[in-house]
């Protein structure tokens, strides 16, 4: 593979949701790459998915980049290695410095506004870029995808699943430790079997499954 | 070599099976002649099994093309297929697939597309593959960092159909995939790195030996 670090071919690639798209995700966990305004900064979620969780819950400080203001370049590989670029946000260029690290706590997680959450290829490129400002090693986002897929999956899974039991009347506390549960179980083997792409569909229809039945059992439904 | 030499050995009926009537040059070229004639009914029928593929995809997704958008989405989410990938396989966001489940307008054409997905499902399905959804999220070969759903997101069906129901491994992987990009040797495989589960039981990614 070609050992540079990657320029989109297409700046919504990076993009799960922008802006007002976001609050269709408005219970999806907090992930790699998430955009937050946080007063008035703006601000990166750079960790490793699993570097924000113990467990299933984050850890109580998140590392974070400031964002700001910042030309999009048209070759990503060629400097700038400090930032991630963030480009076509809501009609601006914006850039994550990686140069210009905050410490969030969870209170200012849960209460910013998250204007941006990146794609799975989003995701790669960023940690491919903070991996490469860190140690000067350029790892393939490919590579990054099969390391990240799992977490990722899970994150959509979680967020959806949430979103349909809330609506149906579920606590969010409740649809939370249900869904844990549940991908707990049998030392976390429903979630192990998410980073496979062979059976990622089975644990989808078995979570499909899951809200249907423990709706059922709660009376939602 | 001459019969008297192999007098008593065994060697005679060697002999009389290596020099039957027609002599080993003239099977040899039997043998051309078929392996030649072999090649061209292999490529005129994998020809005329693509065309076939095409049209049955078609009727497929004439056939769903009468269900309603939400019912259609719904039924693709049932057989285990994530919203991102059938907005990645559609060619629209996920905050639009969200949008249609919600009953929100679909155009015509993106009607058309989730029909046509949940048509080819039916057709793997009849290919003998047990689980269409599990099958399209693999990738295309070993240490290739390409799936089958991303050549589908890539509108090339075509391909897709190829590999489907090749469970004789006929379909040569590296000329496919060159026509599907003459540089995925560089862009889609990592002799660098690899993943590995590390102590804690995470995905970590390290140097190949």
């Amino acid at each position: 593979m070609t050992a540079t670090l990657e320029t989109p071919a297409d700046p919504s690639d990076l993009y799960l949701a922008r802006g007002d798209e976001c609050e269709g995700f408005a219970l999806r966990p907090a992930f790699t790459g998430d955009v937050l305004q946080v007063g008035s900064q703006i601000f990166q979620l750079v960790q490793h998915p699993c570097a924000m969780r113990r467990g299933s819950e984050l850890v109580e400080r998140q590392v974070a980049s400031e964002v700001e203001r910042s030309p999009t370049p048209k070759d990503w590989a060629r400097g700038n290695y400090k930032r991630a670029f963030l480009p076509n946000m809501e009609g601006q260029e914006l850039a994550a410095r990686f140069d210009l690290l905050e410490i969030l706590t969870l209170d200012q997680i849960e209460g910013a506004q998250r204007i941006a959450i990146l794609s799975q290829y989003g995701v790669n490129l960023l940690m491919q870029r903070w991996v490469y400002h860190n140690a000067r090693v350029i790892v393939p986002t490919g590579t990054f995808n099969d390391a990240l897929a799992g977490p990722y999956e899970e994150a959509d899974l979680v967020g959806d699943l949430m979103m349909d039991l809330v609506e149906s009347g579920a606590t969010r506390a409740d649809s939370s430790k249900a869904i844990e549960g549940w991908l707990s179980e049998n030392d976390h083997e429903r979630r192990r079997r998410l980073e496979t792409p062979q059976f990622r569909s089975t644990v989808r229809r078995d979570m499909s499954h899951l809200g249907d039945q423990w709706l059922s059992d709660q009376g939602l439904r | 070599m001459r019969t008297s030499d192999l007098e008593g050995t065994g060697g005679i009926r060697v002999f009389e099976r290596l020099a039957p009537e027609t002599g080993v040059t003239v099977q040899a070229r039997r043998a051309d002649d078929l392996y030649r004639q072999a090649t061209i009914l292999h490529s005129e029928v994998a020809e005329h099994r693509r065309d076939l593929g095409v049209a049955e995809l078609e009727d497929a997704t004439i056939a769903h093309a009468k269900t309603d958008v939400t019912t259609l989405l719904a039924d693709l989410r049932s057989l285990g297929i994530s919203w991102r990938q059938i907005a990645s396989a559609v060619r629209v966001s996920v905050p639009a697939i969200q949008k249609w489940r919600r009953g929100e307008g679909v155009s015509p054409a993106n009607h058309v597309a989730l029909a046509k997905l949940r048509g080819l499902i039916d057709l793997l399905s009849a290919r003998s593959i047990d689980d269409p959804v599990s099958w399209l999220e693999m990738p295309v070969g070993l240490d290739v960092k390409l799936s089958r759903l991303d050549l589908l997101s890539a509108q090339r069906t075509d391909l897709v159909l190829e590999l489907a129901g090749d469970e004789y491994s006929t379909v040569s992987l590296e000329p496919l995939l060159d026509r599907f990009d003459p540089d995925w040797r560089s862009k889609y495989r990592d002799d660098a790195f690899e993943t590995f589960r590390d102590a804690e039981g995470i995905v970590g990614i390290r140097p190949r030996a």
